[in-house]
């Protein structure tokens, strides 16, 4: 299923590329889809019904597409999706549009928790540093968790950059337990 | 087969394991629980940390 949702993915990001199109929107638009379709049970119903013709279902993403000022391109590949059966696989869809789309604009987002909330000037100084030692540009979420103890983890991708408190004691611990 | 013997060793060496295991653990959530960082010092925390980010860091 994975290669077919990425099949979709990339084919999807080659049009938003292609037409040059704000690819960031293009992201929007497809999470406020994914987001409807989430809440409705009846829009999920009706957009996997083989019973329900593709002109009703086609009708309801219209004035959905409509509602959030969609892209003709969004509308076409979310009907593309319909027809062919593949909306219930949307989320995976769009997780991996969004990932297409960061590689082709060389973004990162990286995951930044620390114990209280950072002052701006850190959050540049840590973003930039980030950018420097991934070679991306950097879009960074910030949460604050107290269970870091003092200082920050930055996650990119599958990699952590741990320079919390937290962190020195586990790894204190490890080095208790091997010693 | 295990001997006794090598039973008996393989018993003590995972006993020293556990009981290190157990010590570390305290030690640090003993000290967990006595460190408390002040905003000055988690903004040095901070600032050290991103002077330090490297690309061998990552794991």
């Amino acid at each position: 299923m994975a290669a077919v949702t990425a099949r979709y993915a990339r084919a999807f990001a080659d049009v938003v590329f292609e037409q040059k199109l704000d690819a960031q929107k293009s992201v929007i638009e497809v999470r406020a889809i994914e987001a409807a379709l989430a809440e409705s049970p009846a829009l999920r119903h009706a957009w996997d019904n083989p019973a329900v013709n593709n002109p009703t279902k086609f009708k309801v993403l219209d004035a959905i597409i409509a509602a959030i000022g969609g892209s003709r391109i969004t509308r076409n590949f979310i009907a593309l999706l319909i027809e062919r059966r593949r909306i219930r696989a949307l989320s995976e869809v769009r997780a991996q549009f969004e990932a297409e789309v960061n590689q082709r604009m060389g973004i990162a987002d990286a995951d930044v928790t620390s114990a209280r909330s950072l002052g701006d000037d850190e959050k540049r100084a840590l973003e930039a540093q980030v950018a420097k030692v991934t070679g991306k540009k950097i879009r960074a979420s910030y949460a604050t968790d107290k269970a870091v103890l003092g200082g920050s983890v930055v996650k990119v991708g599958s990699t952590v950059y741990d320079g919390s408190v937290r962190g020195q004691l586990e790894r204190l611990k490890q080095q208790l337990i091997e010693a | 087969m295990l001997s006794s013997q090598q039973e008996i060793e393989a018993a003590a060496a995972q006993a020293r394991r556990e009981l290190k295991i157990y010590a570390a653990d305290l030690a640090v959530s003993l000290a967990e629980k006595k460190i408390n960082v002040d905003e000055a010092t988690d903004k040095a925390l901070v600032r050290s940390f991103v002077a330090q980010i490297d690309a061998k860091d990552g794991r």
